[in-house]
């Protein structure tokens, strides 16, 4: 069965925002915090928790029937979302995507390359969390 | 690499300037080899170090951000606790908010006509009226400037407290609210300067195509992520954190206790590492590109008076070896909760919590001793062991209040306070420091007093004391085995990395790492930098009007007196040290100091 990513023990995050530079060193071939599909922000202040905002990965993801642009998001087998970067052009819709998502931050559009970013399963983010906030499972369940 | 801009900040007009200068970056790498290099670019001689001409550079180097552990921001001044060389190091967000604002070296110039905050982003730099916010908390005032800038992403905010806007010489300037360029006073040069707090967001990409050899780099990269995470070289700093040194220090009687007169404490087991992480810590946070996540919060709960039942509060406070050291077992403070009252008192008013320490220590002792009375005092009983003594002495010190003198000088630090009270033999610090908690030994002693900014952490004598127990060496051993530490310690520090992962990046790592970023040294030139960098940091000192025979003789007595790990310090193998360390200053530095 295909894998996903899963936020599994978000307590367990210290912040060491290791999970951004992988993404964006792996994916971006960029030293960014911000191109980047996984992000963490502090839930109110350094003493409370953080909070790591990703795609969840959906099996039946809202985002790709509202997209306009034919071909620029297709589902993933195992579940989640493949943007085609040749294809998906923002400045020719009105980001439906990120609407449509539910989750605050899980795509967001760069504005310099005017692009949906989204996370794409490749796990590098996972290789780099040191104490395994971030896991890969099963796509199983009814989401 | 292509090497990042320097902003240089004009106070005295609120104007600045945003230009490139490759040269320095290649010649110098960053952090302390730039920042050096900066302070002799643009301070002048022998000026007072709380007036507008003295100059602060914050520099980061090649690694930051783009290599795990390399977290740290170097900041240099001429400080107003020594009268020479300031330099001081502190985590946080600051070295990711630099690096993603693509800003190398930040330097502050002159003296703002009213109080400021300022907000740099990109190519602008805001300034807002800090006037309403004067002597506001340190974390109260970071907590309006993130309000201020109302922007989620990479960002870092350093404040000053109260007692930085009183020029207090031993002022800290805390940076993201858990973290501090505690030493040697820059929180004192930012107050003199008019600056309350000062903000970096850093939002750019960074191509690694343009930067690096992206292929040995992704490898490199995993290489260095693994010793940090998967071997034993920092597995102390993420479990118990730095506090984990409290029961094993005690147990060789290298714990400085009651202001160095005992170097075991009694209650250590109730204020060690374990004790903490057991019964008060709350979480554990990283700083910017770190995976270890050293930074322990206690959860410190405060009842509104005593024997409140419901009227209670808790609030966060971070801990780490030297503060417990030098606001428990020097105070004679064997509470746990105790401690963290202390510490949070003393980040309110934005201190250094060593020097805080030492000096409330020097006080405890001078009142046992008569040498201060209840006149000088004003009443207050300052006691070992009675935290509500320091808790009420600490705000009092932080006023600096002239009308109080007692207070006055010791907000001065404790070199002041010998000065004018006397008591030498038990005023400890060296070169005017106060030091860090370590009586180990004769190297922790010599260490401190050649290093650079007088710190444990230049040369690490108190790391040699303990390699050294079952194996003795020579003196003149020990003395080049200090030399050729710091000198290697000032590439670290160029680069910058935390030197909590000193064991990570060793000579090989580090000229494999810079190589990844296209910037290519052998060996033999990183450790002809180490040397160069030192000689500059000492020429520095010896222009500013440093003596290291002065620093030598005003060494307390108390140093030869207490117990270490190597039992009782010989004056003569110090005395034998210091003249081999002077020959040894001639020769590779060619100064006399």
């Amino acid at each position: 069965m295909a894998k996903r990513l899963r936020v599994k023990n978000l307590d367990r995050c210290i912040g060491c925002l290791e999970c951004i530079y992988a993404c964006s060193r792996v994916n971006e071939r960029l030293l960014s915090n911000y191109r980047s599909s996984i992000h963490v922000t502090a839930s109110g202040g350094i003493e409370r928790n953080y909070v790591v905002i990703v795609c969840r990965g959906c099996r039946n993801p809202p985002c790709v029937p509202v997209c306009p642009i034919q071909g620029a998001i297709k589902p993933r087998e195992g579940g989640g979302i493949i943007v085609d970067r040749e294809i998906c052009d923002a400045t020719k819709c009105n980001h439906e995507c990120v609407d449509a998502c539910p989750i605050p931050g899980a795509i967001h559009i760069d504005v310099d390359i005017q692009k949906a970013i989204v996370c794409r399963q490749c796990f590098s983010c996972v290789q780099f969390c040191s104490t395994g906030v971030l896991t890969i499972e099963e796509a199983s369940g009814d989401w | 690499m292509i090497h990042p801009n320097i902003l240089e900040i004009n106070l005295n007009d609120l104007s600045f300037d945003i230009y490139k200068d490759d040269t320095v970056f290649e010649k110098y790498l960053g952090g302390i080899g730039l920042g050096m290099e900066l302070l002799r670019k643009h301070m002048k001689n022998g000026i007072d170090p709380l007036s507008p001409e003295n100059i602060i550079v914050f520099s980061i180097g090649p690694l930051n951000s783009f290599y795990p552990v390399a977290s740290k921001t170097c900041a240099v001044f001429k400080s107003p606790l020594t009268g020479n060389l300031g330099e001081t190091y502190a985590g946080g967000r600051l070295s990711t908010s630099m690096r993603f604002n693509d800003l190398g070296a930040i330097i502050l110039k002159g003296k703002s006509e009213d109080p400021v905050y300022f907000v740099s982003h990109e190519n602008d730099v805001k300034f807002y009226n800090a006037l309403p916010l004067r002597y506001m908390y340190p974390n109260t005032t970071g907590r309006i400037i993130r309000e201020k800038i109302r922007r989620p992403g990479n960002r870092s905010v350093i404040t000053i407290g109260p007692a930085g806007e009183r020029l207090v010489p031993y002022a800290c300037a805390t940076v993201d609210r858990t973290r501090h360029f505690g030493r040697m006073g820059l929180g004192a040069v930012l107050g003199s300067k008019n600056i309350k707090g000062l903000a970096i967001i850093g939002d750019q990409p960074i191509s690694l195509d343009a930067n690096t050899e992206y292929t040995e780099y992704r490898k490199m990269f995993r290489e260095v992520y693994k010793k940090v995470t998967e071997t034993d070289l920092m597995a102390k700093y993420h479990v118990l954190g730095t506090a984990a040194g409290i029961l094993p220090l005690n147990a060789l009687k290298s714990l400085p206790t009651r202001n160095f007169k005992e170097s075991t404490f009694d209650s250590a087991e109730q204020i060690s590492g374990e004790f903490f992480a057991q019964e008060l810590l709350g979480k554990r946070v990283a700083c910017g590109g770190c995976p270890i996540g050293c930074i322990h919060l206690a959860i410190l709960r405060e009842r509104w008076e005593k024997g409140s039942v419901a009227d209670i509060h808790s609030i966060s406070v971070p801990y780490d070896y030297e503060l417990i050291y030098a606001l428990g077992s020097n105070l004679k403070i064997g509470d746990a909760a105790d401690i963290l009252k202390l510490i949070e008192a003393v980040e309110r008013e934005g201190m250094d919590a060593i020097s805080t320490g030492v000096v409330l220590g020097w006080l405890a002792e001078a009142y046992e001793r008569n040498i201060i009375s209840p006149r000088d005092t004003k009443g207050a009983l300052i006691r070992f062991g009675v935290v509500g003594d320091f808790l009420k002495a600490i705000p009092r010190i932080s006023n600096a209040d002239p009308e109080e003198e007692l207070y006055f000088i010791a907000s001065k630090g404790v070199e002041a306070l010998v000065e004018r009270y006397g008591g030498n033999d038990f005023g400890i610090r060296v070169g005017k420091v106060e030091p860090a908690g370590y009586s180990t030994g004769p190297y922790a002693i010599m260490g401190f007093l050649i290093g650079g900014r007088h710190s444990h952490l230049d040369n690490a004598g108190y790391s040699l004391d303990q390699k050294v127990l079952n194996k003795p060496i020579s003196n003149e051993e020990a003395i080049k085995r200090l030399v050729i530490e710091e000198e290697w310690r000032n590439v670290l520090n160029s680069l910058v990395i935390c030197l909590f992962a000193r064991g990570v990046y060793d000579i090989d790592t580090t000229v494999k790492s810079l190589s990844t970023l296209k910037i290519e040294r052998t060996e033999e030139e990183l450790t002809k930098l180490g040397t160069e960098i030192q000689k500059r940091r000492l020429e520095f000192k010896k222009q500013e009007g440093f003596s290291l025979q002065d620093a030598y003789k005003k060494l307390p007595q108390r140093f030869t007196e207490m117990m270490t790990a190597h039992g009782h310090v010989k004056q003569t193998d110090l005395d034998e040290m210091y003249g081999l360390y002077q020959k040894e200053a001639k020769k590779r530095y060619e100064i006399v100091i």
